[in-house]
């Protein structure tokens, strides 16, 4: 179903995997290569687009990133960035970040998509492996033999 | 903290996104921490490759004049520097707070690598070879990657003529996009300035002024443009690819008589004067000044003031200069010069102790005193104590 506002809007209604709904304008929506692409096919015409991979607070989030860079053009770079830099940290808050970068893989939002693998990659710089495992809870899988290789591969030997 | 409600999932992301992920690290030792954690963590990126050996090139004589005469060696010598380290994790446990800022000082190397990828230390200030037994002993035979941060500051090239004959008035080498090599050099038995790439069995002459005078006192590099500056200021760019020659700074320098650089940084490049005296054999104590100049393009002028420089710091020794952002080095004067350049090298101890340290700007600065036997800076040697002499091997 698509509404058209009194600005001459329109609008796409979008459907999370918990079944919330979401209407927003078209070029909020579109700002998602993979939304863009259902629309051009004729996907949102009736009824809403589901988007199994993406729940409602995730979607909602994703959805804060499309409006503000739909609405902001190139010039205003540096403030666009500020933004950006508050958006993430205020959206740590509320979902998990690897959540949130694996909707903009899927919807295929190239700038929020490097926003939040770069953020990922600013929470690990500088920190050893054991303090990364510990502090994300994760697993140490490596075998021994694994191990001394991943060792060997990152050494440097003095004469 | 909010972060870890990653912790069920990070292990989950797609190998795609993991790459990713490592492919927004900064530097490679953060790639290799990455790696280090788990299996998904390592499967889904590739190894940073093992270091390249530097290169020791002999380079064509600097002009054939088709005599047979006897011609001298040219040698350039390659090496890198880097910036090591200790990560803020390993250090907390070992100091108080406040100390640690200073006992945790990045640390610079120079080093060159054999065919067969071991290390070797050269002199940070000189390029020269420690090669005393006991200095070795202060160094480490292994060093984990994964254990510190280690930034490769710039290639530092040496160039050296077998005769005393050239006297070579300077010279600026460069690695290429694809890992090549070329350079200029200016001499003062030399016309022109010569250009030469690898590949070229001889160098090829471009006359700067047109007219075949030659002032020409500076080169170096930036963004792909080779600049050579002469003693009145004039600039002149040189594009490596079609030797094409244009102005770019009009000729009205007041210079100080001592050595120059050209530095570049982000999207400028930067003239350094150095005030001081040239043979500090002579003296004990000493006055010293850095100006620093900025090129206007748009303006071809060679600008004053200090904008663009308070976040950086500027090290300066033989075969190599460089800005690095203060961010990156705890412990370091921000606008601050480390200066060890072959005219200072002579008051040093071998392996560097000395750097002179002093402020970029306008005014003249405080006098340091140099004592000798002591070092004025004493930050390159002997190594800090985080980096621990001889850990496992």
């Amino acid at each position: 179903m698509s509404i058209t506002t009194e600005n001459n809007e329109k609008m796409i209604t979008l459907m999370s995997s918990d079944g919330e709904e979401f209407v927003v304008e078209e070029a909020v929506a579109a700002q998602s290569q993979t939304i863009k692409h259902l629309i051009e096919d004729g996907c949102s015409t009736e009824g809403s687009i589901p988007l199994p991979n993406v729940t409602g607070r995730v979607l909602s989030e994703v959805i804060q990133y499309c409006k503000k860079h739909s609405s902001s053009d190139d010039k205003e770079e540096k403030e666009l960035e500020a933004w950006d830099a508050e958006f993430v940290k205020a959206a740590d808050d509320h979902v998990a970040l690897t959540d949130l970068m694996m909707a903009a893989n899927f919807l295929d939002i190239k700038g929020l998509l490097d926003l939040v693998a770069q953020t990922l990659a600013n929470m690990i710089t500088g920190k050893s492996p054991e303090e990364v495992r510990r502090m994300w809870n994760i697993k140490n899988d490596f075998t021994p033999e694994e191990a001394e290789k991943v060792r060997k591969e990152n050494q440097w030997a003095f004469e | 903290m909010a972060s870890r409600r990653i912790s069920r999932k990070w292990c989950d992301l797609p190998s795609e996104l993991l790459n990713h992920i490592a492919g927004s690290l900064e530097t490679q030792c953060d790639l290799r921490r990455f790696r280090s954690v788990c299996r998904s963590w390592r499967n889904s990126t590739l190894p940073p490759p093992p270091p390249k050996p530097s290169r020791t090139i002999y380079l064509p004589p600097f002009w054939d004049d088709g005599k047979d005469e006897y011609s001298p060696k040219i040698e350039l010598k390659e090496t890198s520097v880097y910036c090591i380290e200790s990560l803020p994790s390993t250090t907390h446990h070992h100091h108080q707070e406040g100390a640690a800022a200073a006992a945790a000082r990045p640390w610079f190397v120079r080093l060159r690598f054999t065919e067969s990828g071991t290390a070797v230390h050269e002199d940070l200030a000189t390029g020269h070879p420690v090669l005393k037994e006991t200095h070795k002993r202060e160094l480490r035979k292994v060093l984990d990657l994964r254990d510190f941060q280690v930034r490769e500051i710039c290639k530092a090239y040496h160039l050296w003529v077998e005769s005393d004959e050239y006297f070579i008035v300077s010279y600026c080498f460069v690695e290429t996009e694809d890992g090549s090599l070329m350079g200029m050099v200016l001499g003062d038995k030399v016309t022109y300035s010569l250009f030469w790439k690898m590949g070229d069995d001889h160098w090829t002459g471009i006359d700067i002024t047109q007219d075949g005078t030659l002032l020409d006192e500076l080169v170096g590099y930036h963004k792909g443009r080779f600049f050579v500056v002469s003693l009145s200021g004039l600039t002149h760019s040189v594009d490596p690819v079609s030797l094409e020659v244009n102005q770019v700074g009009v000729a009205a320098i007041q210079w100080f008589p001592g050595r120059k650089y050209l530095v570049g940084w982000s999207g400028d490049l930067f003239l350094v004067d150095k005030r001081g005296p040239e043979d500090f054999d002579e003296e004990l104590d000493f006055e010293f000044e850095f100006k620093v100049r900025k090129l206007d393009e748009q303006q071809q002028e060679w600008v004053g003031g200090e904008d663009g420089l308070e976040d950086l710091v500027l090290f300066i020794a033989y075969g190599w200069s460089a800005f690095v952002p203060a961010k990156h080095l705890p412990g370091y004067g921000s606008r601050c010069v480390y200066y060890a350049d072959v005219d200072f090298i002579d008051r040093c101890y071998h392996p560097a102790s000395c750097f002179m340290v002093s402020e970029m700007g306008g005014g003249l600065h405080e006098a340091l005193q140099l004592c000798p036997g002591s070092s004025c800076s004493n930050l390159f040697w002997p190594p800090p104590n985080w980096l621990d002499k001889n850990p496992l091997v």
